[in-house]
């Protein structure tokens, strides 16, 4: 039998995620949620976006007894309202109902996170769209249900502006029923601090790292579409804290991760080799 | 060619990631050049930075170990991008160095610059810092043996120069003929190599070393004086002094080393004096380039480019709009400064069976226009055909959605699978678990590339065929003879190849988006081969918007028809779709031709055997490719270029609508429909 939903298991952090605000996005998002108003991440890839979803639902669920506070799902073009929804399943000689992730979050007061939810399919959008707004509620077609949502659900959707057709594949009615916040990669000296505090690295070679995150960004035009996320050079501080000279770390995380055009890599190499020491 | 030099490292073979270095580290597009071998008038002759375009050596050969001669590009390159990064060019300099430059000062100033770029690569880069050793030990190496010859204040410049080169600062104190100056000009130029240092650092240091110069020729001056040796010709000293005349009235306040530039035609002594020569990986820092940056810095009319427009918050399009206008077509120019990314491509050498590596440098620009409206326009102009093809296309679209069955997961439950698994289960059998259905949406797997040639000769007017011979009126009886009654005011401007070959595009992609095919239109002209135009009219991406039709109605006619490296680009981006089948449609009006498409002037078949080449590599990279031609003449080249089943000649250019799609579908309809991979499909 196959799984209830393709979807990412659902996430519960006791201890606090550590997350670098860079503006006044903790107080936006606060406000929001206490406005009960759907909240949109848009970012580009590894800039902490999901990390900065864990933080709130830290601090917005903090001293509560709520079993799973965050629900992620990691939207694809294969899935279906039915994978967010639910389904019938078999099981022995009958038919249940399985509720599908959006539905557990509707029923309990999580915040329901949708990671690039314009990948998945159209017909998510229309169950999307009754959660959204006044109405607050999710229409579950086969049981004939209409849940009203927990009064501390929060539907929190993302997406990555830099893929053009994904851009353009968010509608101006989804769009616009969201609290809009903007994430990008951080300015040299902060993402340095992340890198020091993620990794473990001294901040000397933080720094460097994150220098090299800033000038291969400059590249991101060719052929890779991003530049290199503040994700991998934390992987790449990770693995240098773990014993692996820095050369070899940042090939590995870095180089060989951003692109696979011959130029580029040794041009990103090059990089690294003068800004490593 | 290398001339055999062990580890020697030639920059067309390290150019494509040499820019992107460039690029990488500057924040801007930097484009890189080789150095002529016999550079003419106005071409540099050594390393030199302008601020876009970076003029290296064609090839380096300092080390007999290729790595360490590759790192030497690497310093250089960091070198001149430096003044960018490190705010060379950003200097207000007008404040001391002043309406009138004395040489000297200048001198000073740009020792003491390189100097604190290398410290400041050194503290930023250090990785870089084995590169920038080695060059400036050889540097070093290369200035002449001696120097104990010089007057003392030439003394101390060189002794700079060479301190700034790594020389060891006590040996050159132990030879200071002054005594003193040394040390106290080491002092000074200290301040630069802070890590935090900037140009105005380096100004005050030139002002100080400047007056301690000035002392140590005033004293030689007073010294000169004392001995009676004022006729000039006795000894160094002397020659200076006549090389370095007391100042005028009118100069009575400006300091003892101000030497007034000669004027046209007279002897130029001091300039020679002046000269340091060349430090090779420093090259020479256009200091005029300084003096006009900082004057436009301070009349705030700073030069302008794409990226510091854009970061002032420009729109991009206005500022390509920027570009010379005449009558409402835009002129050709070059494209390079505009260009939004930058590629090398090799081009194929048939005379030497041999690819020559990054010889072709091609500029790709996103095409923006104003005409929003376009379509409209072309679907009025061309009402019938444009329901011809779309309805001709309609039939080529398969299924919108298809039910899968028999899949381990999907959305909903499959009656027959489930009743088949109850009955084997009831049987003691092991049950199948694919028990679901889910619905795939099915598409064509076709991504096409439309590749028009812009060359100028599309400007040409279409001559209609079926038109009615013109009436010429009787000149006699006419008011005014020199005007017919029925002159052009009042009908369409000539219709050209160009507009016919849009509207094709235009009609196409109006179609092809009903059918669901990933399509592009890019447009390619050029003049050099280090100026090859790409234009993006519509990326692959790109949902069809008024914007696009405008930038498709944006294509104008421009200069050439290198159509070589445009292919291999197209290619380049049709191989990145993840479709199975993909098309390359090429739209020219005539053979390729550029101003240096092959050794001789004026000769065809190096053009064309690269361009057959290029076909040739995208039908390797799995890219079907087509060539259209709407010159009559086409058959004599084409035939030599491609396979007689890949391409076609329209004779009539206004038929190009029609037979454009007509090629379309039969090109595409080996490209059936499909859908994802699929465990069972029930027969319809």
């Amino acid at each position: 039998m196959a799984e209830a939903a393709p979807v990412v298991p659902s996430t519960r952090r006791r201890d606090e995620p550590w997350y670098l605000p860079t503006a006044d996005e903790v107080q936006v998002f606060e406000a929001a949620y206490r406005a009960k108003l759907p909240v949109l991440l848009k970012g580009p890839t590894g800039c902490g976006k999901t990390r900065f979803v864990e933080h709130m639902a830290w601090r917005l669920f903090r001293g509560r007894d709520h079993a799973m506070p965050l629900i992620t799902v990691a939207c694809h073009e294969d899935l279906t309202a039915t994978d967010l929804v639910g389904r019938y399943l078999l099981q022995g000689d009958e038919t249940v109902w399985m509720d599908g992730p959006l539905t557990r979050a509707v029923r309990t007061g999580a915040l329901c996170y949708l990671d690039e939810v314009v990948e998945a399919r159209k017909d998510t959008t229309v169950v999307i769209h009754s959660l959204t707004d006044h109405r607050r509620v999710l229409p579950i077609e086969k049981t004939s249900e209409m849940v009203d949502a927990h009064p501390d659900f929060l539907l929190v959707i993302s997406y990555n502006p830099g893929y053009q057709s994904i851009l353009k594949d968010l509608k101006p009615s989804t769009r616009q029923r969201f609290v809009s916040l903007e994430f990008t990669y951080p300015e040299v000296t902060v993402e340095a601090t992340i890198v020091e505090h993620e990794s473990g690295v001294g901040p000397d070679l933080a720094m460097q790292l994150a220098l090299v995150g800033e000038k291969v960004r400059n590249l991101r035009e060719h052929g890779f579409e991003e530049g290199v996320s503040t994700r991998l050079l934390v992987y790449a501080g990770q693995l240098i804290a773990g014993g692996v000279a820095p050369r070899r770390a940042c090939d590995a995380a870095i180089v060989r991760a951003v692109t696979d055009d011959a130029d580029v890599q040794d041009a990103v190499t090059d990089i690294v080799d003068v800004l490593l020491p | 060619m290398t001339d055999g030099a062990p580890g020697a490292v030639l920059l067309a073979d390290i150019a494509p990631v040499l820019t992107l270095f460039a690029q990488a580290v500057a924040g801007r597009a930097i484009t890189l050049e080789p150095i002529a071998e016999a550079p003419e008038r106005g071409q540099p002759d050594r390393v030199m930075f302008d601020g876009e375009l970076i003029h290296l050596p064609a090839e380096l050969a300092l080390f007999p170990v290729a790595r360490h001669n590759r790192g030497a590009y690497r310093a250089i390159v960091l070198h001149q991008v430096g003044y960018v990064q490190f705010g060379t060019f950003a200097a207000d300099v007008s404040e001391f160095l002043g309406p009138v430059r004395p040489p000297l000062l200048g001198q000073i100033f740009l020792v003491l610059e390189d100097l604190r770029i290398d410290s400041a690569i050194r503290h930023h880069y250090p990785g870089a810092r084995g590169d920038v050793d080695r060059v400036l030990t050889h540097a070093l190496a290369q200035r002449p043996a001696s120097f104990e010859h010089l007057p003392p204040w030439r003394w101390l410049l060189e002794a700079l120069l060479r301190w700034s080169l790594g020389a060891d600062a006590d040996l050159l104190v132990a030879a200071d003929p002054t005594g003193w100056c040394a040390t106290a000009v080491f002092d000074a130029a200290a301040a630069v190599t802070r890590p935090d240092a900037t140009v105005h650092d380096t100004a005050d240091a030139t002002r100080t070393i400047f007056a301690l110069l000035d002392s140590v020729l005033a004293a030689a001056r007073q010294a000169a004086a004392a001995n009676g040796d004022g006729d000039g010709d006795a000894d160094d000293d002397g020659a200076l002094v006549e090389l370095v005349p007391e100042p005028t009235a009118e100069e009575s306040t400006a300091p003892s080393v101000y030497v007034p530039m000669p004027s046209e035609g007279e002897a130029q002594p001091a300039a020679d004096l002046f000269d340091f020569g060349s430090i090779d990986f420093r090259g020479e820092l256009n200091d005029d380039l300084v003096y006009q940056s900082a004057q436009a810095s301070s009349s705030g009319d700073a030069p302008q480019d794409v990226d510091q427009a854009v970061a002032e918050g420009a729109d991009p399009s206005e500022v390509v709009e920027a570009e010379p206008v005449a009558g409402g077509r835009k002129v050709g120019g070059s494209s390079r400064l505009l260009a939004d990314r930058t590629y090398f491509y090799d081009e194929w050498d048939h005379e030497h069976v041999r690819y020559i590596r990054a010889w072709c440098e091609l500029h790709e620009h996103r095409l923006r226009g104003d005409d929003f409206g376009y379509l409209t326009e072309v679907r009025r102009r061309h009402s019938v055909l444009a329901a011809q093809v779309r309805r001709g296309f309609r039939f080529m679209r398969p299924e919108a959605w298809q039910r899968i069955h028999r899949v381990t997961d999907g959305d909903e439950i499959e009656l027959d699978a489930a009743i088949d698994a109850m009955v084997t289960r009831r049987a003691g059998h092991s049950t199948d678990e694919r028990l679901y259905m889910r619905r795939d949406r099915a598409r064509r797997e076709v991504a096409t590339a439309f590749l028009m040639d812009l060359s100028a000769s599309t400007g040409s007017p279409v001559v209609d065929p079926n038109a009615p011979p013109p009436v010429y009126a009787d000149p006699e009886s006419l008011e005014y003879p020199y005007f017919t009654p029925d002159d052009d005011r009042n009908k369409d401007p000539d219709r050209r190849v160009i507009d016919i070959a849009k509207e094709s595009l235009a009609l196409m992609c109006d179609a092809l988006h009903l059918l669901g095919d990933q399509h592009a239109v890019y447009g390619f002209s050029g003049a050099g081969h280090d100026d090859v135009e790409f234009h993006v009219a519509k990326e692959f991406d790109d949902e069809p918007s008024p914007r696009t039709w405008a930038a498709l109605a944006a294509m104008e006619p421009r200069r050439y028809t290198r159509m070589g490296p445009a292919i291999r680009h197209a290619t380049h981006k049709i191989v990145q779709q993840p479709y199975r089948t993909k098309l390359l449609i090429v739209v020219s009006d005539g053979y390729p031709q550029d101003s240096d498409y092959g050794p001789v002037p004026g000769d065809k078949e190096y053009g064309l055997q690269d361009t057959a080449r290029a076909l040739v590599e995208a039908e390797h990279a799995g890219v079907s490719t087509f060539c259209v031609t709407i010159d009559p003449a086409g058959n004599d080249y084409l035939r030599r270029m491609c396979p007689e089943h890949k391409y076609a000649v329209i004779d009539d250019v206004t038929a190009l609508p029609g037979e454009l799609a007509k090629l379309y579908r039969s090109l595409s309809a080996p490209a059936a429909a499909s859908a994802r991979p699929t465990a069972h499909r029930r027969p319809a």
